[in-house]
């Protein structure tokens, strides 16, 4: 076992009250596994990538549960010593965006050196025969070390990012939303890298994103965030094949297909107000299968058979 | 003889932008270079491309927010290439537009009502009662209903996918012909985007409406439009009737895209997908010859010389490639 997350609470504290983003979240990873994490915008899922790797906004109030990296509890470990020992090193990540945050008057190179040099104490110049090398496993050629950001393209500024989140060479690799910024034919470059590596370099990582269709294209487990909760959980196959859970089956079914003919469904309603969460399971508003018991109390978390998880009423005799 | 029934006709049309480059050069950047387009009444075409490739630019000089730098754009059968944008009030009218941020694109500071007041002000619809009526009618259209409670609610208590009704619902106050909807889901959730697009569709119908769907995502345009329009750096490269293009794409470009594009299905992540390579090039110095050349895996000598024309294959299927037709080259 890679990475294990035990009953993870987050909330923030806003104005209008408390957020409840990440709302009791079990999750593990395996060693050289993609688990793909879906869900629509505010269901909490880029929360939970910022919980694992601590980069907490000021205005968290409660922060607690359990993650397990290679057997270590990242939890009681301070903040510096955190972003010492566990950032890049343990743990790194690609950011929605994150080729936007390149520095545009540092030539690329030596920015992606900088965990080398901070981290490990390198000298710059034993750094960049490094940087090269893992320039060439994204695919950058080596003159890309002298090259301003602003010279390369969106797609190139992309490889720049996933590499400097390698360099380090971390046990795993966060993306969230790593090609939402892209056009679809670098996009579908974008992740046939990141099968190169996990297949060649045996990366592990968590794969964020809203599009279900592209989970696919790296997931070989989903997890499927809704309202700060993880309704379904499983293999690829069972997530996409045989989905269990309300919400699966109808995000599966609003996503416009192009090489089937169905006519796509639609979901009514928006997702919940975590302020002010619906009573019981978020998601029976817009449940076309909700139950009298759905309106009253949270939905257990079922193991099926297979060892599908689902955290649905429908499945709640199956877990005595 | 004009034909009545395009609402829209491009002919040649070219829209350029110019960036200044040191203190005495002028460039050109080609967003739109050489465009032949009918639309017809009725009819939901979609312009799809990557980012740069001229679609929104194209978009909005139909609705003549840009004046084109050459060519010939009619509406409706009225030439309105270079007519001054004072004397386009009736066509601001006739013709609308809906924008990719529904957080951005209505005021924040006024309810409802009054944002859909607004535009039947402008355009002097007098009376209180008629305006009340035309926004009623509008908002049950876009299924934003009660009424009653929606025109006395502000933006902010809105979701993504009602702020772009609201959107929709404004577009249509003023009984238009012609409609550029220019992205108008990519920032509304997955879940609700069918929602939306479905509205689109049934606007369509009820007002016989011609629109023009710009989108970058050809799966969202496979469900709501008629025709399919690829356009790569300025260029129109293939058209056609949608499903027929997505099952038989013909242009090299259109192939990628569409190989581009993942269905939901696990089977996905064990094989790599086919790719375009490369980068699409600058609008400033677009390559010679074909403008795809570059990342063409079938490119042959001709290519690089000769810039193909669009040409119709079927009565369905036009596309402008030297793979099917060798001698139609664009004339300078």
């Amino acid at each position: 076992m890679l990475l294990q997350i035990s009953d993870l609470y987050m909330s923030y504290l806003t104005i209008r009250g408390e957020v409840r983003a990440v709302d009791g979240i079990n999750l593990s990873l395996e060693s050289g596994e993609a688990l793909g994490i879906v869900g629509e915008s505010g269901c909490g899922k880029t929360s939970l990538s910022l919980g694992i790797t601590r980069l907490l906004p000021e205005n968290v109030s409660t922060f607690k549960g359990s993650i397990v990296l290679q057997g270590q509890e990242l939890m009681g470990i301070p903040r510096d010593r955190f972003r010492r020992e566990v950032n890049w090193k343990k743990i790194s990540m690609v950011f929605q965006g994150a080729m936007n945050s390149l520095n545009p008057v540092v030539k690329v190179g030596p920015q992606v050196a900088e965990p080398l040099i901070i981290h490990m104490g390198m000298k710059k110049e034993e750094a960049k025969p490094k940087v090269i090398e893992i320039f060439e496993t994204v695919g950058l050629p080596e003159e890309t070390y002298d090259r301003y950001p602003h010279e390369l393209s969106g797609g190139m500024k992309q490889r720049v990012v996933i590499a400097m989140a390698l360099i380090l060479n971390p046990p795993l690799i966060i993306l969230d939303e790593p090609t939402s910024a892209l056009d679809v034919s670098i996009q579908a470059q974008t992740m046939n890298l990141l099968k190169r590596l996990k297949k060649e370099e045996h990366m592990s990582m968590i794969f964020i994103t809203h599009d279900i269709a592209l989970s696919s294209d790296i997931s070989d487990k989903m997890a499927v965030m809704y309202g700060g909760h993880i309704v379904e959980v499983g293999t690829a196959e069972q997530v996409i094949l045989a989905p269990k859970h309300p919400y699966t089956q109808k995000l599966l079914a609003s996503t416009p297909m192009l090489r089937s003919y169905s006519e796509p469904d639609f979901i009514p309603g928006a997702p919940p107000d975590l302020v002010n969460p619906p009573q019981g399971c978020n998601f029976h508003p817009r449940c076309h299968m909700a139950m009298d018991v759905c309106r009253r109390e949270d939905p257990p978390a079922c193991l099926l058979e297979g060892g599908q998880r689902v955290e649905c009423w429908l499945y709640g005799d199956k877990n005595e | 003889m004009i034909k009545m029934s395009s609402v829209i006709e491009l002919q040649d049309l070219r829209t350029y932008y110019f960036v200044r480059e040191g203190l005495f050069k002028t460039l050109a950047v080609k967003a739109v270079d050489g465009v032949n387009l009918k639309l017809q009444q009725g009819e939901i075409l979609a312009l799809v491309g990557e980012s740069g490739c001229g679609k929104t630019t194209l978009g909005r000089t139909t609705l003549r927010l840009l004046e084109p730098y050459s060519g010939k754009l009619l509406f409706n059968g009225r030439d309105i290439t270079h007519t001054n944008m004072k004397d386009l009030t009736w066509m601001r009218k006739e013709a609308q537009i809906i924008f990719q941020d529904p957080y951005s694109s209505i005021d924040p500071f006024m309810n409802i009502y009054q944002i859909l007041e607004e535009p039947l002000i402008v355009h002097k619809v007098e009376d209180p009662e008629k305006r009340r009526e035309i926004i009623s009618t509008a908002l049950e259209e876009v299924r934003l209903t009660p009424v009653e409670e929606i025109i006395r609610k502000y933006p902010h208590m809105l979701s993504g996918g009602q702020r772009q009704r609201v959107n929709f619902a404004r577009a249509l106050l003023l009984d238009p012909v012609y409609i550029v909807a220019d992205e108008p889901v990519s920032m509304i959730d997955a879940s609700s985007r069918v929602e939306l697009l479905t509205v689109l569709r049934n606007l369509q119908k009820i007002h016989n409406l011609s629109i023009l769907y710009i989108t970058h995502d050809i799966s969202t345009a496979k469900y709501v439009s008629n025709r399919l329009a690829v356009m790569y750096v300025g260029k129109m490269v293939e058209l056609g009737r949608v499903l027929n293009i997505i099952d038989e794409p013909l242009h090299p470009y259109t192939q990628g895209l569409i190989a581009s594009v993942p269905d939901p299905d696990p089977n996905n992540r064990n094989a790599f997908r086919k790719v375009i390579p490369g980068e699409p090039p600058n609008a400033i110095y677009p390559p010679p010859g074909c403008r795809f050349h570059t990342r063409c895996p079938h490119a042959m000598p001709i290519c690089g010389e000769k810039e193909p024309k669009l040409v119709e294959i079927d009565e369905r299927k036009s596309v402008a490639c030297f793979l099917y037709h060798k001698e139609s080259v664009e004339s300078e």
